[in-house]
C-alpha cells in the first residue's frame, strides 16, 4: 500500500516469547514512550516556567497570576502522576522445568507467583485472560489488545502443555 | 463529517467486530459523550468553522461601516463591541480550535497511538467551548452590550464597561481551561504514546510543532487568567491593581497582557507552520528540508517569544533602554523565522511540483506570511513602529500574518487531509477557484491597509477623515468578496461530505506520515490499538 | 531610495483607476515637519528596500522552483534534505543584515527619547473625549485651554456635505513657535488616550495617572492633524489634535491675547447673569461637551449612560447637580468637568439642563459654582 518506502510495519502478530533451554520467558510491557523520569523532567519544565512567570508579576504587584499557575501545575501533577504510575508495569512469565514463575508489576507494587504449570488452566473470554489452578486467578495480558490477548491465551495453553 | 466515522472496521487487520463503536450512544448523545480523538477533532473543526463564520459576519460589520467615512449603519458603541468581539472569536473561537482539531485528528494517527491520553479530559476540553462561546454571545444582550475595549480588553476602559464585560472575562477562563487541558493532553500523548521506534527525532513536524505549542501555552494561560481575574476584582471588588489612584498602574496591565499575548500569537503561527511542513514536502514529493534545524528554529521562536511582550507598547514610554532591548530582541526573532522559510523553499527546489488546492493554499501562505514576517519587522524598530502603532498598518501587518498565515494553513490542512478522513475527495475545481478568489480578495482587503495606516488612519475608529476613503472603500468590497468565496468552501465542503467521489488509498503520493503510509482510506474509527514498529 | 513610495505609488495607480475619489489618495507618511519625522521616513525607506531585495530573492527561488520543477513538466523529486552549509550561511547572514539595520535605528531611538532642554514645555491631558492643555513653562505660561472636535454632528451622523477636514478640525488649536523644542508631557483624567501628530513623528500614549513627555522641534509654517490613536471609549474617532506651527514673532502675539482673555474671564464669575443668557451660553457648551452620552434631547443612552429628562439629580437639589458634573462619577465615563470648564461655563451648563426637556428645577448662578468649588 505505502507509495514510498517507508521504514514502518505494522507491528507483528508474534508475541515476544523467549525460548529458554528448559522453556521460555515473555515480558508484557505497556507501550510507554516516555520513562516516569523523563516526565518528570518536563514536569519541573513546565511547572517552573510557570511558577516563575506567576512568581515573577507577583512581585511586580499582579500577585493573581500567581494562584492561577499554581492550579495549573497542581493539574499538571495529577495528570502526570497518573501517566507514570503505570508506566512501568509489566508481567514476566516464565518457564523453568515445568515451575511457572509469574511476576506482575502494577504502580508501585510487584507480586510474585510460583505455579505448577501442569496444574494451570488459561481461561480466556476475549477481554480477559485467566490463569486458574494455583489458589486466586492471575489475570494477565492486560498490556496486550483484544486481537494479541486472544493468540497470547492459546499460545500460552499450548505452550504450557508441551 | 459524521459519514466518515461510520466506515470502521475495514482495514486490513482492524476487524474487531466487538467493538462497540461509539461508546453505545447514538445521534446527539453519541458526540456529546465521545472519547474517541476523532470525534473531538470533528466536533473542533465543526466549532471553529461556525465561530469563524460568526467572527467573519462582524468583519463584515466594521467593513461595512467603513465603507463610507460617516455614519451608515452602527453607532460608534456599537462598532467598538464588534471590533472587540472579531478579534476574541477570530482568535480563541476559530483560529486556535481548528489546530487543536487537527492535533486531535492528526497526532495519534502520526505517532502511531490509538488515542489521546486523557480520553475523557479531551472530551471536557472541547464541551467547555461551546459554553464559552454562548456567554461571549449572551454579552451582546446585557445592559450596555458587549465589552467596546478591543479584543486586548485594556485597563482602565475595562472598568467602565457593563455586565458584559463580566460575561466576557468568565467566557475568556473557561476558553483558557479548555486550552490548559488540552494541551496537558497534547503534552502527555506526544511524549508517551509514540509507537516504538519513533523517536521524537522521527516524528512529523506537525507533532512537533504542537509539542512545543502546548508548552507555550501552560507557561502563560494563567498570566491571562490572572490578567481578566484583575479586571474583574478592579471593577466589583474594590482592588486597584490597574488604577493609579489606587496606587495601581494601567501599562501592568499591557505587560500582562501582552506577556501572554505575544507566546499567544505564536501558539496560532506554530501549529500552522507544522500543517505547512507536512504540505510542501507531500507536494513537492521530497522529504522536508532541514528537519532538525527547523525543529530547533521552532524551539528558539518560542523561547524568543516570551522576551518580546513589550514591542506592542513602544508607545507607553518606556526608557530607552527597554526599548532598545525589545528591539532587539524582536529582530532577532527574524532568524529562525527566515530559516524556516528557507527550509520550505529548499523542499520545494528540485522536487516535483504539483498544485494541487492543499498546495497553492500552502504556497499561499508562505508566500504572504513571509510578507507579513517582513512588516513585523518594520514595526519591530521603535522610531517606525511610534508612527505606525495603533494605525491600520498594524491591523494589515497582523491580519496577513493571522488570516493569510493561520487560515490559509487551516484550509490546506483541510484539503489535505478531507479525503484520508472522509473517503471521499474534494471537487479540486471548485477548491482552486475557492483559492485564488481567497487570495485576491485577501490582499484587496489588507494590502490596501498599508496604506491606510502610513497615511495616518488610527485603529478602530468608526468614521474616518475624508482622505482615507478611497482605501477603504476598495478594503470594503475586498471584504464582501472574501466572504462570497468562503461560501463557495462550505458548498464543496458539503457537497463532498455527501455526495464527494471515492478518494483513491493515496491521494497524494509524496504524503510520508504514518498515517497515509499504513492506514487504510478511509481511517476507521479505531486505529493502531496495536502500534506500528519500526523495522 | 524612494523603493517602498514606488511599490506603494503601483497600488495607488490601480486604485486611482478603479475609484473616482474627489480627494487626493493618502498612500504614505505625510509629509514631514519635523527633522524626526523626516528620519523615520528615511529609516523606513531604508528598511523597505532591503526587505524588497530579499523577498524578491527569496521568492524568486520559490516561484523559479514551481515553474522549473514541477511534475507536469516531468522533473524527477531529488530527495536531498539537509546542507548544513546552507542552514548555517542562512541563519548567519541574517543576523548580519540585522545588524546592519539595528545600527541607524538606535541613533533614532536614542535621539527619540531626549527630552531635555526645551524651549517650551506643554501638558497634554487626554479626557474623554477631548484634549486639554496647559502650557507649563517657557513663554506663555500659564495659558490653559481645551481643545475639541469642531466638525459639526450633522457631518457625522446626518450625512450633511462634509468639509475637507472632517473630523480632524478642533475649536481651539494648539499653538507653538517653529523651531523650538517643544516637550509634551501626556496623561490622561480618565482612560488611556495618545497624543499623536504624525507630521511631526511623535506619539505618546497618555495615562491616567503618570505622566511620560516626549518632543518635537517643528520646522514648517502650516496646521498640522492626527488624531487619538489608543482606543478610549465610544467616541474615540472623535478628538483630533491640531497643532499650528507660527513664527516666532505671530507666537507672542498669541500669548497676548490669551492672557487677555483670560482676565476678562476670571471677572465674570462674580457676575450676576441673566437666566436667558446663562441657558443660551449653556446649551452651546452643552452640545460640545455632553451631547456625546446624554444626546441632544437629553435622553441619554441606558444604562451606560443615564437620562437627564426627568433625572433625579437635574431636577433634585442643585449642590448634587454641582457635585456631579465639578467631580464626576468614578467608574463611570462621566468626568469631573470642574478641572475642564471655568465655574462660569458649568453654571451654564447645569442651568440649560435644569431648565430644558421638560425639567424646571432653576438656574444656578456662576457664584454659587465657584463657592462650591473646592
Amino acid at each position: 500500500m505505502p507509495a514510498l518506502e517507508s521504514p514502518w510495519e505494522n507491528a507483528r502478530r508474534e508475541l515476544p516469547f523467549r525460548e529458554g533451554a528448559r522453556g521460555f520467558s515473555l515480558i508484557l510491557k505497556r507501550n510507554c514512550s516516555i520513562s516516569p523520569a523523563g516526565l518528570a523532567c518536563v514536569f519541573a519544565a513546565l511547572g517552573v516556567a510557570a511558577l516563575a512567570i506567576g512568581a515573577g508579576f507577583a512581585l511586580a504587584g499582579a500577585w493573581l497570576i500567581l494562584p492561577f499557575a499554581g492550579l495549573e501545575v497542581l493539574l499538571l501533577a495529577a495528570a502526570f502522576l497518573l501517566q507514570a504510575r503505570h508506566a512501568t508495569d509489566y508481567e514476566r512469565i516464565e518457564l523453568d522445568r515445568g515451575r511457572l514463575a509469574i511476576e506482575i508489576a502494577q504502580a508501585a507494587r510487584v507480586a510474585r507467583y510460583e505455579l505448577d504449570a501442569r496444574a494451570v488452566r488459561v481461561e480466556s473470554d476475549g477481554r480477559h485472560v485467566l490463569l486458574r489452578g494455583g489458589g486466586e486467578p492471575l489475570e494477565l495480558g492486560r498490556h496486550l489488545d483484544d486481537e494479541s490477548r486472544a493468540a497470547f491465551a492459546a499460545e500460552l495453553e499450548k505452550r504450557l502443555r508441551v | 463529517m459524521s459519514a466518515v466515522v461510520d466506515t470502521h472496521g475495514h482495514g486490513h487487520d482492524h476487524g474487531h467486530e466487538h467493538h462497540d463503536h461509539h461508546g453505545g450512544y447514538s445521534g446527539v448523545m453519541r458526540w456529546i459523550t465521545t472519547t474517541n480523538h476523532k470525534d473531538i477533532g470533528t466536533l473542533y473543526l465543526w466549532f471553529a468553522g461556525i465561530m469563524f463564520f460568526a467572527g467573519g459576519m462582524m468583519a463584515l460589520v466594521i467593513r461595512a461601516e467603513l465603507f463610507e467615512p460617516g455614519l451608515q449603519l452602527v453607532n460608534p458603541d456599537f462598532f467598538n463591541q464588534m471590533t472587540t468581539m472579531h478579534g476574541l472569536i477570530m482568535i480563541f473561537g476559530a483560529i486556535m480550535p481548528a489546530f487543536v482539531g487537527f492535533a486531535n485528528w492528526q497526532i495519534p494517527m502520526m505517532i502511531g497511538a490509538p488515542d489521546m491520553a486523557f480520553a475523557r479530559l479531551n472530551n471536557w476540553s472541547f464541551w467547555l467551548l461551546p459554553f464559552a462561546a454562548t456567554l461571549l454571545m449572551l454579552s451582546f444582550f446585557t445592559p450596555g452590550g458587549a465589552p467596546g475595549t478591543g479584543w486586548t480588553l485594556y485597563a482602565p476602559l475595562t472598568v467602565q464597561q457593563g455586565i458584559g464585560m463580566d460575561f466576557t472575562i468568565f467566557a475568556v477562563h473557561i476558553l483558557g481551561m479548555s486550552s490548559i487541558l488540552g494541551s496537558i493532553n497534547i503534552i502527555t500523548t506526544i511524549l508517551n504514546m509514540r509507537a516504538p521506534g519513533m523517536t521524537l527525532m522521527k516524528m512529523p513536524m506537525f507533532c512537533w510543532t504542537w509539542l512545543i505549542t502546548a508548552y507555550l501555552l501552560v507557561a502563560v494561560m494563567p498570566v491571562l487568567a490572572g490578567a481578566v481575574t484583575m479586571t474583574l476584582t478592579d471593577r466589583h471588588f474594590g482592588t486597584t491593581f490597574f488604577n493609579a489612584a489606587g496606587g495601581g498602574d494601567p501599562v501592568l496591565y499591557q505587560h500582562i497582557f501582552w506577556f501572554f499575548g505575544h507566546p499567544e500569537v505564536y501558539v496560532i503561527a506554530l501549529p500552522a507552520f507544522g500543517v505547512i511542513s507536512q504540505v510542501i514536502p507531500a507536494f513537492s514529493r521530497k522529504p522536508l528540508f532541514g528537519y532538525a534545524s527547523m525543529v530547533y528554529a521552532t524551539a528558539a521562536i518560542a523561547i524568543l517569544s516570551f522576551i518580546v511582550w513589550a514591542h506592542h507598547m513602544y508607545t507607553v514610554g518606556m526608557p530607552v533602554t527597554g526599548q532598545l532591548f525589545f528591539m532587539y530582541a524582536t529582530t532577532l526573532i527574524a532568524v529562525p523565522t527566515g530559516v524556516k522559510v528557507f527550509n520550505w523553499v529548499s523542499t520545494m527546489w528540485k522536487g516535483s511540483l504539483s498544485f494541487e488546492t492543499p498546495m497553492l493554499f500552502a504556497i499561499g501562505f508562505l508566500f504572504l506570511f513571509t510578507l507579513g514576517g517582513f512588516t513585523g519587522l518594520v514595526l519591530s524598530l521603535v522610531p517606525i513602529d511610534i508612527q505606525l502603532q495603533d494605525t491600520y498598518y498594524v491591523v494589515a501587518h497582523f491580519h496577513y500574518v493571522m488570516v493569510a498565515g493561520a487560515m490559509f494553513s487551516a484550509f490546506a490542512g483541510i484539503y489535505f487531509w478531507l479525503p484520508k478522513w472522509t473517503g471521499k475527495m474534494y471537487n479540486e475545481t471548485l477548491g482552486q477557484w475557492h483559492f485564488w478568489l481567497t487570495l485576491i480578495f485577501f490582499n484587496m482587503i489588507f494590502f490596501v491597509q498599508h496604506f491606510l495606516g502610513m497615511a495616518g488612519m488610527p485603529r478602530r475608529i468608526p468614521y474616518y477623515p475624508l482622505m482615507f476613503e478611497t482605501w477603504n472603500k476598495i478594503s470594503s468590497i475586498g471584504a464582501f468578496g472574501f466572504a462570497v468565496s468562503q461560501l463557495l468552501f462550505l458548498y464543496n465542503l458539503f457537497t463532498t461530505l455527501k455526495s464527494g467521489a471515492q478518494a483513491p488509498q493515496m491521494p497524494w503520493e509524496g504524503a510520508d506520515s504514518l498515517d497515509w503510509t499504513h492506514l487504510p482510506t478511509p481511517v476507521p474509527y479505531h486505529t493502531w490499538e496495536t502500534p506500528p514498529v519500526l523495522k | 531610495m524612494r523603493g517602498s513610495k514606488l511599490l506603494c505609488a503601483l497600488g495607488g495607480l490601480y486604485a486611482a483607476l478603479a475609484c473616482s475619489s474627489a480627494h487626493a489618495l493618502a498612500w504614505y507618511f505625510p509629509s514631514a515637519a519635523s527633522s524626526m519625522a523626516q528620519e523615520i521616513d528615511h529609516l523606513h525607506q531604508y528598511v523597505m528596500w532591503l526587505i524588497i531585495v530579499i523577498f524578491v530573492g527569496v521568492f524568486g527561488f520559490m516561484f523559479y522552483a514551481c515553474f522549473a520543477h514541477r511534475k507536469s513538466r516531468g522533473h524527477p523529486a531529488e530527495q536531498f534534505h539537509e546542507n548544513t552549509t546552507v542552514e548555517i550561511l542562512w541563519t548567519i547572514i541574517p543576523a548580519l543584515i540585522l545588524i546592519v539595520i539595528a545600527w541607524p535605528v538606535t541613533k533614532v531611538v536614542i535621539a527619540q527619547k531626549d527630552t531635555s532642554s526645551p524651549d517650551l514645555t506643554i501638558k497634554a491631558t487626554g479626557y474623554q473625549w477631548k484634549w486639554g492643555y496647559d502650557y507649563l513653562k517657557g513663554e506663555g505660561e500659564g495659558i490653559s485651554f481645551v481643545s475639541m472636535l469642531a466638525t459639526p454632528r450633522e457631518q457625522i451622523d446626518a450625512g450633511a456635505q462634509k468639509d475637507e477636514n472632517y473630523l480632524l478640525e478642533v475649536d481651539r488649536e494648539l499653538v507653538v513657535p517653529i523651531d523650538k523644542k517643544i516637550r509634551v508631557l501626556a496623561t490622561a483624567a480618565d482612560v488611556i488616550h495618545a497624543w499623536w501628530v504624525p507630521a511631526f513623528g511623535v506619539k505618546q500614549d497618555a495615562i491616567p495617572g503618570f505622566i511620560r513627555d516626549i518632543w518635537f522641534r517643528a520646522d514648517k509654517l502650516g496646521t498640522f492633524r492626527g488624531q487619538c490613536a489608543e482606543l478610549c471609549g465610544k467616541e474615540h474617532g472623535f478628538m483630533p489634535i491640531v497643532v499650528r506651527v507660527v513664527s516666532q514673532e505671530d507666537y507672542t502675539k498669541w500669548v497676548a491675547q490669551q492672557k487677555q482673555a483670560a482676565a476678562a474671564q476670571a471677572e465674570d464669575v462674580n457676575k450676576k447673569w441673566d437666566p436667558k443668557e446663562l441657558v443660551a451660553h449653556g446649551e452651546k457648551l452643552y452640545s460640545a461637551n455632553c451631547v456625546a452620552c446624554h444626546q441632544a434631547n437629553g435622553r441619554g443612552a441606558p444604562p451606560a449612560f443615564p437620562p437627564l429628562v426627568g433625572s433625579k439629580v437635574v431636577n433634585g437639589p442643585k449642590e448634587g447637580h454641582m457635585d456631579i458634573v465639578l467631580n464626576g462619577k468614578a467608574g463611570t465615563a462621566m468626568a469631573p468637568f470642574g478641572k475642564q470648564l471655568s465655574d462660569t461655563d458649568i453654571a451654564a451648563v447645569i442651568s440649560y439642563e435644569r431648565s430644558s426637556w421638560g425639567n424646571k428645577s432653576g438656574i444656578v448662578q456662576p457664584a454659587e459654582v465657584r463657592a462650591r468649588h473646592k
